[in-house]
């Protein structure tokens, strides 16, 4: 990544790295999707698939379309995101703030839901639009490829890394940098942090209530064989964490990162002789009413117990904190022998 | 801790292309230069969003090249040992770099072993040039005697860069990155592979994927920790996935079996000649006599393989000495 001054972007595309404790490391992002969304961009203007003010059509209502629409802002693409009502009006006028364009998609699948008819629509725009460029962040294999760079200031930084706790929501972060912090410690353990009702580790599917981690599909950029163990973190206690890591360490970060961090700390505190990295992918700005809010905070958030529940299979009905011995397993498809077996 | 390469220097500036300063302070010069062992790391790192071919050298400080300059008055007359034609380009530039409108006979001494990719004839270029410096009473930056020993050779190793520790870009002839001022403590057990020798100007630069690339900018990170940390550890796992990632280009078949090999001798990491036909196997020197040990039960261990020609070297003596020249 560019060392010299730079752009918005390149100005804040790394994290800052945080002390959280003796031996636990935060690696805490303004905005962690502009890893993927900066190469994946730059790649496509390589390869002739984007041209100067070319089109980008993607699918999204978090914090990649953000990412999607300061690099358009910056380099004058013209980017189309589809979303649907849900999105909220602070964020949406953030995006149009810097000129994306937004497609709104009124009508649910006829089983409810809008993540189909959103891929519809982003369909019929690449028909409409053939020259479009379509980033494909579940699926593009630059996505997970992109977190070199993290990695590289990681290990700058740090050295070698003995266990990545973070956040798993499309798979290319946590997939990514632990690939390649591998290279120079193949037994760095990775601790993957996931929500219950998410089918990314072989729960099945179902309402959840903490977003911007799990998936109610399976993303291809998950690669399961990278994850010696999950935990899965309730909404209520994400959001207990996320307070907790703002009062005691004064970083406003999103309730994926208090998620994330509750459990590295935990882990940290399991193991003084590791040094941990924990990944805090975005800041507390979108959460000002709801996690940062008093009157929301009382309603919702729950004070995590001091220790998970240690379970035999992700297939049981998890509700608290779980913890689960993942070993490296290649695909949550394997899981139902494991299961059966116990 | 980065460094630009343009401002880093091993000698002091001197206003050494004053025409009216070269003035032959003495008919004879004399200049030496290190081998080395191959790389620690080599290959396409992104540098100021630009992607430069670059390495980082292993020393090997107890074979050198030693050159002896004596200038002659007719214009043009380069005299060298048969066969050294590079060092007669060499010393050809240097005069020209100099201003001096006059010829030299050269004498070379090299203990290097030749074709094995330890830089035998950069040495031979870089002691010429040195040389020929010194024959007018002038220590060459490195800088200079690294873009005359490009030009006169195509690619060269970083070892006219001695006290510290540079990301070398060899077909430039420029540092791009001083890591640092020395390695970390190291010790060396290296040998020969039954391999042919590769003529470093024949091979086609490697085509790396993007994944190999990637890769590589993380073990340039690591490389950079190590060096800047004093870690011998982590500089041995960096030699070891930089033998790996470049295995696609220039096969080692042995690679696998020494990797298990040094894992099981306590060793830190396995370094390979890019470019060369050596090999080493890497132990941490900071305690001397426990690496020194683990070299020993490895080199029993090699001879199993065949590889019964296995010699120790530190990289890091060098450094401390502060080098050579």
């Amino acid at each position: 990544m560019n060392r010299g001054l730079g752009n918005y972007s390149d100005a804040i595309a790394l994290p800052k790295l945080i002390k959280l404790g003796p031996n636990l490391i935060g690696a805490a992002f303004s905005l962690m999707k502009l890893v993927p969304a900066r190469y994946i961009l730059h790649k496509a203007t390589e390869t002739g698939q984007l041209e100067a003010g070319g089109k980008i059509v993607e699918t999204t209502s978090g914090t990649f379309g953000l990412a999607l629409a300061i690099e358009s802002a910056l380099h004058g693409w013209d980017l189309t995101l589809v979303s649907d009502p849900v999105i909220d009006a602070q964020f949406a006028s953030r995006l149009a703030g810097m000129g994306a364009r937004l497609d709104i998609v009124t009508e649910p699948a006829p089983g409810g839901g809008y993540q189909q008819p959103r891929i519809d629509r982003v369909e019929e725009l690449l028909k409409e639009y053939p020259e479009a460029f379509c980033p494909q962040q579940y699926t593009n294999p630059d996505n997970p490829r992109s977190y070199a760079v993290v990695a590289e200031h990681l290990v700058d930084s740090l050295g070698a890394v003995d266990t990545l706790i973070g956040p798993v929501g499309s798979g290319g972060s946590m997939s990514g940098t632990a690939r390649f912090l591998r290279q120079v410690n193949s037994d760095m353990l990775a601790v993957g942090v996931d929500t219950h009702h998410s089918v990314i580790f072989g729960q099945p599917d179902g309402p959840r209530a903490l977003r911007g981690l799990g998936n109610s599909l399976m993303p291809a950029n998950v690669d399961h064989s990278t994850f010696d163990e999950v935990h899965w973190i309730s909404n209520g206690h994400a959001a207990h964490a996320t307070r907790g890591l703002h009062r005691s360490h004064a970083a406003f970060m999103g309730p994926t990162s208090g998620a994330a961090y509750f459990v590295a700390a935990w882990h940290a505190r399991a193991h003084p002789d590791r040094l941990h990295v924990v990944m805090l992918p975005d800041e507390g700005h979108r959460y000002h009413a709801t996690v940062y809010d008093d009157e929301w905070f009382a309603a919702n958030a729950e004070a995590p117990p001091d220790e998970p529940r240690t379970v035999g299979s992700p297939l049981e009905g998890l509700r608290d904190w779980c913890r689960f011995e993942w070993n490296r397993r290649p695909s949550p498809a394997e899981l139902t022998a494991v299961g059966a077996a116990q | 801790m980065t460094l630009l390469a343009a401002e880093t220097t091993t000698t002091p500036r001197t206003t050494w292309n004053a025409p009216d300063r070269a003035e032959p302070a003495a008919p004879v010069g004399h200049g030496i230069c290190g081998g080395h062992h191959g790389e620690i790391l080599q290959g396409a790192f992104r540098v100021a969003g630009e992607e430069v071919r670059a390495l980082i050298t292993l020393p090997m400080p107890d074979k050198t090249a030693e050159a002896t300059v004596r200038i002659l008055p007719e214009p043009g007359k380069i005299s060298v040992p048969a066969g050294k034609t590079k060092a007669a380009a060499a010393a050809r530039l240097t005069l020209g770099h100099l201003g001096l409108d006059s010829g030299c006979e050269i004498s070379l001494r090299n203990d290097i072993p030749a074709s094995l990719g330890m830089g035998s004839s950069t040495a031979d270029v870089v002691a010429t040039i040195r040389a020929v410096g010194d024959s007018v009473g002038q220590r060459l930056p490195g800088a200079v005697v690294a873009r005359l020993a490009v030009e006169a050779e195509t690619a060269a190793d970083s070892i006219m860069y001695p006290g510290s520790v540079p990301l070398f870009a060899h077909r430039e002839g420029r540092i791009l990155e001083t890591l640092g001022p020395e390695l970390p403590p190291l010790l060396v057990l290296g040998f020969k592979l039954d391999v042919a020798g590769i003529d470093t100007l024949e091979m086609r630069p490697a085509r790396y994927t993007r994944e190999e690339k990637a890769r590589l900018g993380v073990l340039l990170a690591a490389a950079r920790h190590a060096i800047g940390t004093g870690d011998p550890v982590l500089l041995g796992k960096v030699a070891s996935a930089s033998a790996a990632v470049n295995q696609r280009f220039i096969e080692r078949p042995l690679l696998p079996e020494l990797t298990r090999l040094a894992r099981r001798a306590g060793a830190v990491g396995v370094q390979i000649a890019h470019s060369g036909s050596v090999a080493g196997v890497l132990f941490d020197a900071r305690e001397p006599l426990r690496a020194a040990g683990a070299a020993s039960r490895c080199r029993d261990e090699l001879s199993r393989l065949g590889i019964d020609q296995a010699y120790l070297f530190s990289p890091y003596e060098n450094y401390r000495q502060g080098g050579r020249q």
